[in-house]
């Protein structure tokens, strides 16, 4: 298992450096410079570009580029002067990790429950009920139903506050609604869907024969077996949930990365581009290293050895 | 009939009839069994594919998938008690307890993502609530060593996928027995395993039944298990029973022509090469408006006008051979003689 590991972690290095170079070249494409400003003088924008190395061939950048990073230099904001790319990561993810995590929680404990109670009372009104929920949540981006949220229940009702993140759990609530109705939404659908496919197993007669209680049968032999292939869409709400949030942020004022990934593309901040990329790249690698660890876990048959 | 030979069934269906809702309608899966289980006896229900068997003993364990398939008429008596109106929570206390079932194929009837000792223990702890976990596992290991799993300190933490066929047939076979039940139904046991294998299990559950003094319902098309293993068989044919008797009495002087269409079918050993499979041409009718007559009418080579028009009875050959079928009326004898004597069914 641990060797298994350790080969999963050696190939994602070689994925980060190829990411790392696709992006260095994808960046470049882009038109325009960042000094470019029609109220400074050329020679002034010639300057900055020598300062920071940007006059030198591409691939020469490249190389420079490429050899920071290996002794784990991110390099510094070219807008944010000064301010190491690392800085950025340091002082803005906690805020959205906190937040992707807490509404990747919600999502999937809540998601799972109402795609088994769905299950259960299939063709029923409540099933219909969170069916129809459930299609919402995946139409509506979170765009509309954030302002929507933050109106109702911050605004007129007063009941949340509308801005911030961490001074208390109140906060929390929308922000992470709103985050995690996406997810939740597509988990109530496929959980639904596993369960319905499960129950019509032979397994399934088998733990009825035995006279175990339909609570038993859902609880012990339906459940485990149904989310082993929810457990595929995890590795990209992983991502999803943490490079998603620009717009949640934005609307919650909540100092988050997804504003700076956003603005560092706007602005052609290079390294920033860069660094933060290959961290989410970084994330993202993880995310699917732990699915896959997950997957053994649930799922007995795949289980490495 | 059989209550001649076996006083005090300890299970008895009578006139059930069962039907399922369906989209294109109502189909009436099965149309008036009868049939009785002696304490300590194997009996085998057998017939094709959608003949009604499964699902008549389906529906003896409440296990019929409610809402869509319901008892219309008819009762289940079970060891002296009317079951046929239990609830489904009723029939929880019988359902691994007293009757069991094990299953045709072991891979896909245990759960996959759950350990084989576990999976035994299961029904155990469910019906010996308070029972101490330490308990249960030696119950469960000695159940293991009882149909001859290898190590069973090993193999019970393994899961079904890391056994082999023949393991995973007697892990049911472990799991159904361990409550010691009164009954064991016995879908199809051996037609998912080769024949070597087949074997060892018949010899297993005849071993275990005389152990825990329980009684056999044998679900199979293959008439070679039949005599290996059942004292009485029934032969269904959509949805009713056309033929019974002793094993002697359908092997050796089958009444009528569906039996001795299946008893033809089976392939032999002994026959010259290129000797063309005997079978019966057809299928079954729809269940969906099952025909008036005999149903097997449209297949039956001695097939007669009265036979699309009217239901035969059953009649007694003696106390326990019996036959619903026309050609036992003295007229029809006249007519075709002995057919058992006629042998292939093609020639008539």
């Amino acid at each position: 298992m641990l060797r298994y590991i350790g080969k999963r972690l050696v190939l994602s290095l070689i994925t980060l450096l190829v990411l790392a170079t696709l992006t260095f070249f994808l960046v470049k494409l882009i038109p325009g410079n960042p000094f470019l400003d029609e109220t400074l003088p050329p020679e002034v924008q010639e300057r900055q570009a020598e300062y920071y190395g940007l006059n030198k061939p591409i691939y020469e950048q490249y190389f420079v580029y490429m050899g920071n990073l290996l002794k784990g230099d991110l390099g510094t904001s070219l807008k944010y002067q000064g301010r190491l790319v690392v800085d950025f990561i340091k002082e803005f993810f906690p805020n959205s990790s906190k937040l992707g995590l807490t509404s990747m929680i919600f999502s999937w404990a809540t998601g799972l429950l109402a795609g088994i109670i769905c299950s259960q009372f299939k063709d029923k009104p409540i099933d219909y009920i969170l069916v129809f929920i459930a299609v919402l949540g995946i139409a509506l981006p979170s765009m509309v139903v954030g302002p929507v949220v933050r109106y109702t229940f911050g605004v007129k009702l007063g009941w949340l506050p509308v801005s911030g993140l961490g001074d208390t759990w109140k906060q929390f609530v929308m922000p992470v609604f709103c985050m995690g109705i996406g997810s939740l939404s597509g988990l109530t659908r496929g959980m639904r869907a596993t369960m319905l496919g499960v129950t019509t197993e032979d397994y399934i007669k088998t733990a009825r024969s035995k006279g175990l209680s339909p609570f038993q049968v859902v609880w012990r032999h339906e459940i485990r077996n149904a989310i082993i292939p929810m457990i595929t869409g995890l590795g990209s709400t992983i991502a999803g949930i943490f490079t998603g949030s620009f717009v949640i942020e934005k609307l919650f004022v909540i100092p988050g990365l997804g504003k700076h990934f956003t603005n560092s593309v706007t602005a052609l901040d290079y390294p920033l581009i860069m660094g933060l990329t290959l961290f989410y790249g970084a994330i993202l690698i993880l995310g699917n290293l732990l699915v896959d660890i997950l997957y053994g876990v649930v799922d007995p048959r795949i289980r490495v050895s | 009939m059989a209550e001649m030979i076996k006083k005090d069934p300890v299970l008895s269906v009578k006139d059930l009839k069962v039907s399922f809702s369906t989209y294109a309608g109502e189909v009436q899966a099965v149309r008036g069994v009868t049939w009785e289980l002696g304490r300590e006896e194997t009996i085998a229900i057998v017939g094709e594919s959608g003949c009604g068997k499964t699902v008549s003993i389906q529906t003896a364990m409440g296990l019929l998938a409610k809402p869509a398939g319901r008892i219309k008429e008819g009762s289940i008596i079970f060891d002296g008690k009317d079951i046929t109106n239990y609830t489904a929570k009723q029939m929880r206390w019988i359902q691994g307890n007293e009757m069991t079932m094990i299953f045709q194929d072991p891979l896909t009837y245990l759960n996959p993502t759950m350990r084989v000792g576990r999976q035994i223990a299961e029904a155990y702890l469910q019906h010996h609530p308070g029972m101490k976990k330490k308990d249960a596992e030696e119950r469960v290991l000695e159940f293991m060593r009882k149909v001859s799993l290898p190590n069973p300190e090993e193999n019970m933490r393994r899961y079904p996928h890391e056994l082999s066929g023949g393991m995973r047939q007697r892990v049911m076979v472990a799991m159904a027995l361990i409550c010691e039940p009164k009954i064991l139904f016995a879908d199809e046991p051996t037609t998912a395993l080769d024949v070597t294998i087949q074997a060892q299990i018949i010899d297993l559950m005849k071993t275990l039944k005389s152990e825990i003094s329980g009684s056999i319902v044998l679900i199979t098309h293959d008439l070679g298990v039949v005599a290996n293993m059942a004292e009485r068989v029934y032969v269904m044919y959509a949805g009713q029973i056309v033929e019974h008797g002793c094993l002697d009495e359908i092997f050796e002087n089958p009444r009528h022509p569906y039996t001795i269409g299946l008893l033809r079918s089976v392939p032999r050993l002994d026959t010259e090469d290129k000797v063309e499979l005997a079978y019966i041409p057809g299928s079954p009718p729809d269940l969906l408006a099952p025909p008036v007559g005999c149903a097997f009418a449209e297949r039956c080579p001695f097939a007669m006008n009265i036979c699309k028009a009217w239901q035969p009875e059953y009649k007694y050959f003696d106390e326990t051979h019996y036959s619903a079928c026309w050609l036992n009326e003295p007229a029809a004898m006249e007519k075709w003689g002995d057919i058992t004597a006629k042998g292939v069914f093609g020639d008539v």
